[in-house]
C-alpha cells in the first residue's frame, strides 16, 4: 500500500494543496467534503466524505468521520487526476486488510497524525 | 457528460428489476428467471445466462445480488421454510433508481413493467414451466450459454448525468469501497487505537 505522506514526497505540488484540504477537513469535517448520501449502509452514512485536491479537474481525497474519537480519518488520495483512474481498479479491500491488521495489533507507526483536529 | 461502469449498471439493472415487484421478489429463481426474459427483450444483455439446473442461470447476477446485500441496497427476508428469501430494494436509492436506469440503459423500464406483469407473479411452478419451454434455453446444450453479457468494458454514457453525480453512485455501489470503509471502521472500533503513540505532524511533510 502507497501511503499518502510517503507518496506525496515525489510531488510537491500537491503536497500543498492536500496540506490545505487537510486542514479544511480538520476544522470543518462535515462540511469541507461532500458527503457521500447515497452510501446505503447504516454504519458509513453520514460519515463518508469526498473532496477536491487542487480543483475539480484535480485528485481526489476521501476521507471518513470516525466520530467515537472525533478522528478524520484520510482513507484515499487518488494516486492521478480524477479523470485518470479506475475506481473499479483500486485495491480497495487489499489496503484495507492491511489497514484493519495494523488497527487491531496497535501497529501506529505507519500512521500520522496532523495536529489540530479540531472542530467535530 | 458522465460515464457509469458495467460492475454498476449491472447493479442498477437488477435493482431496477426488484423494484419494479409490489411486495419485493419472492425467491431468487424468480429473480433470475425475470431477469432473464427481460435482457431476453433487450439489446444490452448486463449478465451471461446459460442453461444450468433448473434452467436460465446467471453466475454474474448471483454475485452482484449478493453485493447488493452486503451494502444494504437489496433487503433479504427468510421465508418460512423451503420457500427461500424475500427481496426488496432499500428505500434509499429507490427515487434516484429510475432515472438512473433511464439514463444508462434507455428503454429499459417498459420492458421489467411488462415482463414483471406478465410472468412476475406466477406461482413458482408456471413460472418455471414457462421458463423451460423457451424456445432460445430449449436450444442451448446443458452448461452452455444461452446468451453473453454485452455491455462495453469502458463503461455506458450517462448524458443526464455529471461526472460528479456518476463518480457518486460507482462509488457508493462498489462493494469494495464499501466493505473496505466498514473494515476500517471496525478496526478503529475493535483495535489498539492510542492516538498518544501516533507521530503527530503539523502538515503531511
Amino acid at each position: 500500500m502507497e501511503l499518502a505522506h510517503q507518496l506525496l514526497q515525489k510531488c510537491p505540488s500537491v503536497k500543498k494543496k492536500l496540506n490545505k484540504q487537510i486542514e479544511k477537513a480538520c476544522a470543518d469535517p462535515f462540511h469541507a467534503g461532500k458527503c457521500m448520501r447515497e452510501i446505503s449502509h447504516p454504519d458509513l452514512q453520514g460519515s463518508v466524505y469526498r473532496l477536491w485536491v487542487g480543483g475539480p479537474k484535480g485528485f481526489r481525497m476521501i476521507y471518513f468521520v470516525y466520530r467515537k474519537k472525533s478522528i478524520v480519518f484520510g482513507v484515499y488520495v487518488s494516486p492521478a487526476v480524477r479523470k485518470k483512474f479506475d475506481y473499479n481498479k483500486f485495491p480497495w479491500l487489499q489496503n484495507a486488510i492491511e489497514i484493519y491488521n495494523d488497527f487491531i495489533k496497535g501497529n501506529l507507526s505507519k500512521f500520522r497524525l496532523v495536529d489540530p483536529a479540531v472542530g467535530i | 457528460m458522465g460515464v457509469i461502469s458495467k460492475q454498476t449498471v449491472q447493479k442498477l439493472f437488477l435493482l431496477g428489476i426488484v423494484e419494479k415487484f409490489q411486495n419485493g421478489v419472492y425467491g431468487a429463481k424468480r429473480l433470475q428467471k425475470v431477469t432473464y426474459f427481460v435482457e431476453k427483450d433487450y439489446n444490452k444483455k448486463p449478465f451471461t445466462f446459460k442453461n444450468w439446473h433448473y434452467g436460465q442461470f446467471s453466475e454474474e447476477l448471483e454475485t452482484t445480488k449478493e453485493q447488493l446485500i452486503s451494502m444494504g441496497y437489496l433487503v433479504v427476508i427468510p421465508l418460512k421454510a423451503g420457500d427461500g428469501n424475500q427481496y426488496y430494494v432499500s428505500e434509499k436509492i429507490i427515487d434516484r433508481l429510475n432515472k438512473l436506469l433511464e439514463t444508462t440503459l434507455s428503454g429499459i423500464q417498459s420492458i421489467i413493467e411488462r415482463v414483471v406483469d406478465e410472468i412476475g407473479y406466477l406461482p413458482e411452478k408456471k413460472l418455471l414451466k414457462h421458463a423451460y419451454q423457451d424456445p432460445l434455453f430449449t436450444a442451448t446444450e446443458f452448461g452452455k450459454d444461452i446468451f453473453k453479457e454485452n455491455l462495453p468494458d469502458g463503461g455506458i454514457p450517462a448524458p443526464n448525468l455529471s461526472d460528479e453525480d456518476c463518480e457518486e453512485i460507482e462509488l457508493s455501489l462498489n462493494s469494495e469501497f464499501t466493505t473496505s470503509l466498514l473494515l476500517i471502521k471496525e478496526g478503529m472500533d475493535r483495535g489498539k487505537l492510542d492516538l498518544d503513540k501516533v507521530q503527530r505532524i503539523g502538515q503531511i511533510i
